[in-house]
């Protein structure tokens, strides 16, 4: 096990907050996909009317969706070209790489779900949306245990 | 419909444990002028157009909303039909429907080059990294 005390991080701070902001978007519109919003009255609080929203939400998802994909692309690849001789991934980095590889997995068969002549069998696509939830609610906990003890993905080899 | 002991009402599920016993949904079969068919999207879209042809009649469902479940085939035009029916709240009018997942679609196509996008900046750095 690693305690990840060293400093130097994998990420420079704006991409820190990159990644932050765009889990936020994609977990509350997610969330909001279920719908959960309306019926326990948080969207009556003002300023999140939107979150009972069904087209607002989905397009929120997509949009911060191609966002993250875009950004796990970069780390991924930043990660193999220029940081692995001198970093290596954390046990906790391992396990959120892991729950982040099942939620894109899960939420790319979703994207096809959407698509108009798709045709995954009911039951797969109840697998598939248990799993999405699932990991998601998975990776916000392990990610509130790496924040509060401060685990970080990578350190210095 | 499925009325259950709490006097519930079920969304119509076009009796789908009738159609995987290779029978056909109650209301087709209750039907006394048998003008409903069912069966794999582009075989009833074929017999919609064949029977549009013959009766020189009007598709409804085909493009509407991207595409709907149901086709309706008409020998007076839709929009005729939607000016003679009383719509509201659970009654639905026969107007034309864009197709509300479009931009969805739009998004989607996105999904893909993003992280080719990713991809491409990560290697951009590395090169001025090594220059």
């Amino acid at each position: 096990m690693d305690n990840g005390q060293s400093n130097a991080r994998t990420i420079s701070l704006p991409g820190r907050w990159f990644y932050l902001i765009t889990i936020l978007f994609l977990s509350l519109s997610g969330f909001g996909q279920m719908p959960i919003f309306k019926r326990y009255y948080i969207a009556d609080i003002p300023g999140l009317g939107w979150l009972a929203e069904f087209f607002i939400t989905h397009y929120i998802h997509y949009l911060a969706a191609i966002l993250f994909l875009a950004f796990t692309a970069y780390m991924i690849i930043d990660y193999l070209l220029s940081q692995r001789k001198s970093r290596r991934m954390t046990a906790s980095g391992y396990v959120r790489s892991a729950l982040l590889a099942g939620i894109l997995a899960s939420g790319v068969f979703l994207v096809i779900r959407n698509l108009a002549g798709s045709h995954l069998s009911s039951d797969f696509i109840i697998f598939l949306d248990l799993c999405h939830l699932g990991l998601v609610m998975a990776f916000l906990f392990v990610s509130l245990y790496c924040f509060i003890y401060k685990k970080q993905w990578t350190t210095i080899r | 419909m499925k009325t259950g002991p709490k006097k519930r009402m079920y969304k119509c599920d076009r009796c789908y444990n009738l159609i995987a016993d290779g029978e056909v949904p109650a209301c087709i079969e209750a039907c006394p002028e048998d003008v409903q068919t069912i069966g794999p999207r582009d075989e009833i879209l074929k017999k919609a157009h064949a029977l549009a042809d013959e009766i020189n009649g009007y598709i409804y469902g085909e493009k509407e909303n991207g595409g709907t479940n149901t086709i309706y085939v008409s020998p007076v035009p839709f929009e005729e039909l939607n000016k003679a029916i009383e719509t509201g709240k659970g009654k639905p009018h026969l107007k034309p429907v864009e197709d509300t997942m479009a931009q969805a679609n739009n998004l989607a196509a996105a999904m893909l080059v993003a992280p080719i996008a990713g991809i491409a900046a990560a290697v951009g750095k590395f090169y001025k990294q090594t220059k």
